[in-house]
């Protein structure tokens, strides 16, 4: 009964240990994926982080409960998603209370919520930079007009090399419906983007 | 051909835009960060699990059963209640017989006459601890039944009626008379003279 008993507690101990390195696994795996979805949302490092690790730690709650184990990474990227969109939201409030003082500190909502992206590494005093960062800002703005269906496609299949297949599998939604959904959003883009296209066509 | 170029051109350029602009790296932090959060999660986890916690559990259990246990028993109603019932007013539990004299020329009178089933009940009612049994053995009649009763008791007693002669209750009384039939008759209803001139 003892020896029994023992090789119960054995086994849950193990199956525990199973279980935790699993989802350290899944966290070195997914962690880069968590942030970048939260950072196409808030553009802001230290809250995109902040979200994501937030995302992590329920994830962690309910990993146990998790049935399919295989759909982690698509579970995680909903999660993070609406938490980001929480958080975004919260910071427009936020930011509409203090938005007066900061405009007297010469400050303006851009400058304060751009992340630091690629094309902000460069020196930011040359003019390439500047039409560059110009670039990023209206296509940031052109993204986050696009409905959330469109504005997620597209973010996924921008981000970690994601093909049609995956972003699929991550949304849960067949191909075909991914493949409308980015035509549909990079046609609205284009057309938000029109100044930037024609530069191209010039 | 050159229209399908540009598009193809267009497309490709808008989507290295968005792939630069989502392209961010989080700081070097992030992981360990993270990790040591999830190791928080799972102190707390392990501790909220552990035997320990389990026992608390049992322990809180046992102690909120005892409580109510003892309050259950305590039972801080009864008191009021008693006092209630003794106060109640003698219209509502009036004694069958005289307390104090009926009851000993009662049974020293006769063996035959029935015993005054309800004086103990009232002094019953008066001794009983528990509400139940009080509301039970309780014998509420009005006051003109309570003379009633009583006269007849000591009539009774005094043999000025002998106790067979009262109908029992249940038992079959005196046969009731005969109903006769009634019959009702058709109600002719002559026309009007008018009428019938019409």
């Amino acid at each position: 009964m003892h020896e029994h008993a023992e090789r119960l507690v054995g086994s849950l101990v193990t199956a525990d240990r199973e279980l935790e390195r699993e989802f350290e696994a899944r966290l070195a795996d997914s962690s880069r994926l968590a942030f970048r979805v939260a950072f196409s949302v808030l553009r802001q490092r230290e809250d995109a982080e902040d979200v994501a690790q937030e995302a992590f730690a329920k994830a962690y709650r309910s990993f146990r409960q998790l049935r399919d184990r295989t759909r982690f990474r698509a579970w995680l990227v909903r999660m993070t998603w609406r938490m980001a969109l929480d958080r975004h939201r919260a910071n427009r409030r936020r930011l509409s209370r203090e938005l007066p003082v900061e405009v007297e500190a010469g400050l303006t909502w851009p400058e304060r919520s751009r992340g630091q992206t690629r094309l902000d590494l460069h020196e930011t005093t040359t003019a390439d930079t500047v039409a560059a960062r110009e670039r990023a800002e209206h296509l940031w703005r052109a993204i986050e007009a696009l409905p959330e269906k469109l504005r997620l496609v597209v973010v996924l299949a921008g981000i970690e090399g994601h093909d049609m297949h995956e972003v699929g599998a991550l949304l849960d939604v067949p191909e075909g419906t991914v493949k409308s959904r980015l035509f549909l959003a990079r046609k609205q883009l284009k057309e938000r983007l029109s100044w930037m296209v024609t530069g191209i066509r010039n | 051909m050159d229209g399908y170029r540009h598009q193809e051109l267009i497309d490709e350029t808008l989507e290295k835009d968005i792939e630069a602009v989502l392209g961010v790296d989080p700081s070097p932090e992030f992981l360990p960060r993270i990790r040591a959060r999830i190791a928080n999660e799972r102190m707390r986890e392990g501790w909220f699990s552990s035997v320990s916690w389990r026992w608390a559990q049992v322990a809180a259990a046992v102690t909120a059963v005892a409580v109510i246990a003892v309050w259950t028993l305590r039972d801080p109603s009864r008191a009021p209640r008693d006092a209630h019932i003794t106060d109640t007013p003698p219209v509502e539990s009036t004694p069958l017989v005289e307390p104090a004299r009926a009851a000993p020329a009662l049974t020293a009178s006769s063996a035959e006459s029935p015993k005054p089933v309800s004086a103990p009940a009232v002094r019953t009612v008066r001794s009983t601890r528990t509400p139940v049994a009080v509301a039970r053995l309780e014998v509420v009649i009005s006051r003109d039944e309570a003379v009633a009763l009583r006269q007849l008791i000591v009539a009774i007693a005094a043999r000025q009626v002998q106790a067979t002669d009262i109908p029992q209750f249940g038992a079959e009384s005196a046969p009731l008379p005969q109903m006769e039939e009634i019959v009702l008759e058709p109600i002719k209803l002559s026309p009007l003279d008018g009428l019938e001139s019409e």
